[in-house]
């Protein structure tokens, strides 16, 4: 029954009440845009509270993720919709009303169960005795990357991050093919979007010094990944954001005139296959598929430091991928499809 | 009234996730409007990914990047980092939940096209017609 004070409990339970208040506010707020920007803040206070649970990886992502490419492409959105919900509910509510009841009592029930979970932030717990532990004792001995989270995501748990790269490369295929076709009739909604006129100097003066430094701290992210928090992720989104952010004060055609579509398209199957054919470069070696322990004689190096290029290979794939996505969400959904201006 | 204090200290982080769960799971199903709906997504998304972390944590435990003594070797005692096996299932999870935020939302842009308006009620008068 001892707590060790160094949890700060004040500190949590003060961020988590102001995302309770967010996510309330987000919901009930009528002015879809402020709604957007509400989901930002809640971003960012999820982000304190990764950063406090010491998943720095995770809150690093959250930060470029969450907080900033999320609610772009929200508020890219809210252009081509009426701004405000409608207030007049509506009259047909008696099933809604039932499955409030039921979650209601789902929630009750599940609050209960609380008290069968481990104590929070208890070393014991069944989740951090078995596998988690050998990942950390063994993941230096055998992939030489000092940080375990780079390691288990790249290597030890290569198929499921490949995976995740197919899925957000099908995610912006699915987003072209649902915008960029649309009959004439549907074209009108188009013109709702704001002219953008004057110059804005401040903000362009403030874009060409911020982009640069953010294309090499991407860099950085990526190719350090394996020592500090980072990685293909963290690093391909924020290379990502830069394009975004030179349309934002630009506009998006110049934006596009230093990253056209086709080399997007190009960048998004490329970063897969790049992944996908390391791994096939490995079978063919006679090893698994993934296993990067089949390069080492190729490179001229131990089997470990085989896998730890591996690792980086694979997060090259993935930054390319995750960059070229975001960047082409952006494209397709501030553009509601047309590609002739945007946000 | 000790044993009430670290009852409480216990579990808050679980209660929090549970209730922001239901709070999106509120916004998906009972608001009109399909955009409160996507961002009630959002929230429940985020109420299982804090859950997920919560359980990774551990008293006293460092970010899980190994720490080096001054000989070169890697401090190697596992409760001396957080649980990393979560912090990689989520860290993909997010880059996912905004992938499926991009499609979610062209087809919201789809619908404004093709029915005129993102408020449920509406859309359904819409299609009966």
């Amino acid at each position: 029954m001892t707590w060790d004070a160094s949890l700060l409990w004040q500190f949590d339970i003060l961020v988590l009440l102001m995302m309770v208040i967010c996510a309330v506010t987000a919901l009930a707020l009528e002015g879809l845009l402020s709604s957007a920007i509400v989901t930002g803040v809640y971003s960012f206070l999820i982000c304190l509270m990764w950063t406090h649970m010491m998943a720095v990886d995770v809150a690093f992502t959250e930060a470029a993720v969450g907080a900033a490419i999320s609610t772009v492409i929200l508020l890219g959105t809210a252009q081509y919709i009426s701004r405000w919900i409608k207030k007049d509910r509506p009259k047909e509510q008696g099933i809604k009303q039932l499955t409030i009841i039921i979650g209601v009592i789902c929630a009750v029930m599940m609050l209960n169960a609380t008290r069968d979970l481990p104590d929070w932030a208890d070393p014991a717990s069944p989740a951090s005795t078995h596998l988690s532990s050998g990942y950390i004792e063994q993941a230096y001995h055998e992939t030489a990357t000092p940080n375990v989270v780079t390691a288990v995501l790249a290597d030890y748990r290569g198929y499921d991050t490949m995976f995740e790269a197919v899925v957000v490369f099908a995610a912006a295929l699915v987003v072209m093919v649902l915008l960029r076709h649309t009959s004439h009739k549907h074209r009108k909604v188009l013109h709702l979007r704001p002219k953008r006129e004057g110059r804005d100097t401040v903000l362009r003066g403030a874009a060409q010094s911020i982009i640069p430094v953010m294309q090499i701290f991407a860099l950085y992210v990526l190719f350090h990944g394996h020592y500090s928090p980072g990685g293909g992720f963290q690093g391909g989104v924020i290379f990502g954001a830069s394009f975004i952010l030179l349309a934002l004060c630009y506009n998006l055609k110049f934006s596009m005139n230093r990253f056209r579509e086709h080399a997007v398209l190009w960048c998004c199957a490329g970063g897969v296959l790049l992944y996908a054919g390391i791994g096939a470069a490995c079978l063919g070696l006679g090893w698994n598929f993934l296993g990067y322990a089949a390069l080492a004689d190729l490179l001229g190096v131990s089997g470990k430091m085989a896998r730890s290029h591996g690792i980086l290979a694979v997060e090259v794939g993935v930054g390319i991928t995750v960059m070229a996505v975001m960047v082409s969400l952006y494209y397709d959904l501030a553009s509601g499809g047309d590609l002739e201006d945007g946000l | 009234m000790d044993d009430l204090f670290y009852f409480i200290i216990s579990k808050y982080n679980y209660w929090a996730a549970i209730i922001l769960l239901f709070i999106g799971l509120y916004g998906m199903i009972v608001r009109n409007n399909l955009m409160k709906k996507i961002i009630g997504m959002v929230i429940f998304q985020t109420a299982i990914l804090l859950f997920f972390v919560s359980i990774g944590v551990k008293r006293g435990a460092t970010v899980p990047i190994l720490k080096f003594s001054p000989d070169k070797q890697p401090l190697l005692d596992a409760a001396a980092y957080a649980n990393p096996l979560p912090h990689v299932l989520i860290l993909t999870a997010i880059v996912v939940g905004v992938a499926v935020l991009g499609v979610a939302l062209a087809l919201l842009q789809k619908i404004q096209r093709v029915h005129g308006t993102i408020e449920e009620d509406e859309i359904l008068e819409d299609m009966r017609k």
